[in-house]
């Protein structure tokens, strides 16, 4: 079979079957272009078109077979005869192997079942999104046998998530017609670059691509020197978008262009700053209530004292067989309940809560990693603070419900982590500048909280700071630095989380080269909420921009 | 309905024995002592989940019960004030009632066991109907097992004179229904009391309940096998 006929029969095979069920269509398309990354949030993009008005939920499950589990995340449509309905859903596929099915359910009735299949072929590292007029020639430049493949992307066809970037390598702009995206689409671009994504625009003059107002915000950042010369930097948050003086998609592309433009999709996104690292800090478990704990202890040893005058009662007639079993049966419904108050005061959610603040953009990515305990297995319900997107880390049976408050629900046996991101407003400046007397910082914090227990951190070394209200004007001498914390040496969690922070931002890429703020904010908008549960304060990691010479 | 005057004699003695309550008391803290550490104050212990913690107490509470319902019939255990079966040949009893309320002594000792581990097992097992009904199904269980246990003991009192020899026909008998019937190939392999009690937990659907025949035949096999010591003792003193 040729290639060409080979890769469309593999396209259409990831394509579910759009055969009519209970009077619904469907055609489904999972991931970017067909490829699929795995263990990350990718879209499966659905357009349902029904004969009647139908309000029903929509329902995408994903398995994985080894250790098991389901997934399901669901969202209300609401279908008007002859009218297309497009939705775009957040799903992670763990294992191709592994069944993928979409259903339109209505109460107890499934109105359209479709089982979406995904070819081992399209399962991919990371994919570059390339939105071109002449789709062709991208994945020449990222090599023919690269894990990592060009998926050209129709404009209506980017994600309106910024989450849903997260297995995107690169975008690459070609040609971009406004009028087909909707400005939840630009936003998530925009969001995508603020959280360390790169975007491309291929501008060869005359670069009208340039003047698109959802590229304006970005492209008005001052340009930041590039080492070749030829390409333009605008750097956004921890990302940038790259104005390429060439145009990759060229099928006389000069061999010179072709290996910057290799050079430069090769390149790997950094890490972000909260990584695994940061779960193996937070405790395993909750603990039980010093008084529950004395109330066990008081009662079993009640009950064994008891068993004398009990065995008394056994020997004194009729009454006295009645009376014991009476005690017994009262001891066994006080330590059930005894057994129910333990259980749910130490099933709850441990999280440690990291917002990392972006340069100049007033906005935070605040990242939750977290532990639900259910210590001896059970239901368990997340709510998100801020309407972004919950999974687990591990395997288990969960549902996440897309609706104005975004929930996460599901069992777990004992313990189950937990991963959630968020873009949230975040109105804080800080800017640092270096004298021969020291460091002098200026924060203007506008959240109307105070950021307490600060460090400001400059080469992996620290200076503690005072409580920080509305503004604050700090001088740090040089004879004040000290050296960072180590996390093994730190005492409590919060400390430890503190030592963890300023060690990744000496790692960090990007942020290790500047000053930075680490504090706690006490921001109880949370990214993860458990019903009851306070939320846990913000570590707040903010780089200082360099001030202006005055 | 009045109980069986044999059985009445015995549990009056083993209810007013200071013996049998620290005996008791001691079953009960160090079933106990496994419910506390069990609790999620550090987390469950590491590697168990909720069901495996309430079969390891279970199979825990098994084997307590087990042991003391036999270890009070053959004597390994003594009471002070309970009437041996030796002693009982010489009453005005008939054989039958005389097996028949041993054997309920021991059906009854092992029941008010259960009755003392259900507070230690509430602290533990979650309570939700499933879960409860699955362990009422595992107590009852345990008292067939243990039953024909008792009756066993109870006729080597008189099958076997000797103390030493008795206690190692005893702990042999003990160990081999405990250990050897594991290595038994499927079905039969259910015999165990700790696959049975296990199964009954699980409630998984299968012919478990079937396996609780050869203790119901050991039981009433125990009664006509002591009914039968007692009529020889009786025609050996005439």
């Amino acid at each position: 079979m040729p290639p060409a006929l080979f890769l469309i029969a593999l396209l259409a095979l990831s394509r579910a079957a759009a055969a009519p069920a209970g009077g619904v269509r469907a055609d489904i398309r999972v991931g970017f272009d067909g490829y699929v990354v795995p263990d990350v949030w990718i879209p499966l993009a659905v357009r349902l078109e029904s004969d009647r008005a139908v309000t029903a939920t929509l329902e995408v499950m994903t398995t994985r077979t080894r250790p098991p589990g389901t997934e399901r995340v669901r969202l209300s449509v609401h279908l008007v005869p002859g009218t297309p309905y497009p939705v775009t859903i957040p799903i992670v596929v763990h294992d191709v192997h592994a069944p993928l099915t979409v259903r339109l359910v209505t109460g107890d009735r499934v109105l359209g079942q479709w089982r979406v299949v995904v070819p081992p072929t399209r399962l991919v590292d990371a994919v570059v999104v390339a939105v071109s007029r002449r789709p062709v020639g991208l994945q020449q430049l990222l090599g023919e046998e690269s894990r990592v493949r060009a998926a050209y992307l129709a404009e209506e066809d980017l994600p309106a998530r910024w989450e849903l970037y997260e297995g995107v390598a690169a975008v690459v702009l070609r040609d971009l017609d406004e009028r087909r995206l909707v400005p939840a689409q630009g936003r998530a671009l925009a969001d995508y670059v603020a959280t360390g994504g790169r975007l491309y625009l291929a501008a060869p003059p005359p670069a009208d691509i340039l003047s698109h107002h959802v590229l304006r915000p970005l492209l008005a950042a001052a340009p930041a020197p590039v080492p070749s010369g030829a390409e333009r930097l605008h750097p956004w948050g921890r990302g940038g978008l790259v104005v390429m003086p060439t145009d990759p998609f060229r099928s006389d592309l000069s061999s010179d262009a072709a290996a910057v433009w290799a050079r430069t999709l090769a390149e790997v996104r950094g890490p972000g700053l909260v990584d695994r690292t940061l779960l193996e800090l937070l405790p395993r478990a909750l603990r039980l209530s010093v008084w529950v704990q004395a109330l066990i202890v008081l009662t079993l040893g009640l009950y064994l004292l008891s068993l004398r005058w009990l065995a008394r009662l056994l020997q004194s007639g009729h009454l006295g067989v009645v009376v014991a079993l009476v005690i017994f049966t009262s001891f066994t419904l006080l330590t059930a309940g005894l057994n129910t108050v333990a259980r749910r005061g130490t099933a709850g959610l441990i999280q440690a809560t990291v917002a990392q603040g972006l340069i100049n953009q007033e906005i935070a990515l605040v990242e939750s990693a977290g532990r639900v305990i259910v210590p001896r297995g059970g239901a368990f319900r997340l709510e998100s603070g801020a309407g972004g997107l919950i999974r687990a880390t591990a395997a288990a049976d969960t549902v996440l419900t897309l609706s104005a408050v975004v929930r996460f629900e599901g069992r777990a046996d004992g313990s189950l982590p937990v991963r959630a991101a968020a873009l949230l407003p975040l109105p804080i400046r800080g800017t640092y500048r270096e004298t021969p007397e020291g460091v002098e910082v200026n924060i203007r914090n506008r959240t109307g909280r105070l950021l307490r227990g600060g460090f400001v951190v400059l080469g992996g070394r620290v200076q503690a700071l005072p409580p920080v209200g509305a503004e604050a004007h700090l001088r740090l001498t040089p004879l004040d630095w000290r050296e960072a914390p180590a996390p093994d040496a730190a005492r409590g969690p919060a400390d430890r989380l503190l030592a963890w922070a300023i060690g990744r931002l000496r790692g960090d890429a990007i942020l290790s080269a500047t000053v930075s703020l680490v504090a706690w904010l006490d921001d109880d908008r949370g990214v993860l909420r458990w019903a009851g549960l306070p939320a846990a304060p913000l570590l707040l990691v903010f780089p200082l921009s360099p001030a202006e010479a005055p | 309905m009045r109980l069986n005057p044999v059985t009445r004699g015995d549990l009056r003695a083993r209810t007013a024995s200071p013996k049998i309550v620290w005996v008791v008391r001691l079953y009960v803290a160090v079933l106990g002592l496994l419910a506390v550490f069990t609790l999620p104050a550090e987390g469950p212990l590491p590697g168990l989940a909720d069901r495996e913690l309430t079969q390891l107490l279970l199979l825990f509470t098994l084997g307590w019960i087990a042991y003391l319902t036999s270890a009070l019939a053959v004597g390994e255990i003594g009471v002070e004030g309970e009437k041996a079966l030796l002693d009982l040949a010489v009453t005005s009893f008939s054989p039958e009632t005389i097996a028949a309320g041993k054997v309920l002594t021991s059906a009854i000792f092992a029941a008010v066991l259960v009755l003392a581990a259900a507070p230690l097992v509430a602290l533990v097992v979650p309570l939700d109907p499933a879960r409860v009904g699955a362990v009422v199904r595992a107590l009852s269980v345990m008292i067939v097992v243990a039953v024909p246990l008792g009756a066993v003991g109870t006729w080597l009192t008189v099958a076997v004179p000797s103390d030493l020899v008795r206690t190692l026909v005893h702990w042999s008998l003990f160990l081999g229904l405990f250990a050897a019937t594991r290595w038994l190939a499927a079905p039969l392999a259910l015999v165990n009391p700790l696959r049975l009690v296990a199964a009954a937990y699980q409630g998984a659907p299968g012919i478990w309940p079937v396996a609780m025949a050869p203790y119901l035949l050991v039981t009433a096999g125990g009664v006509v096998l002591i009914a039968r010591s007692v009529r020889r003792v009786r025609e050996a003193a005439l």
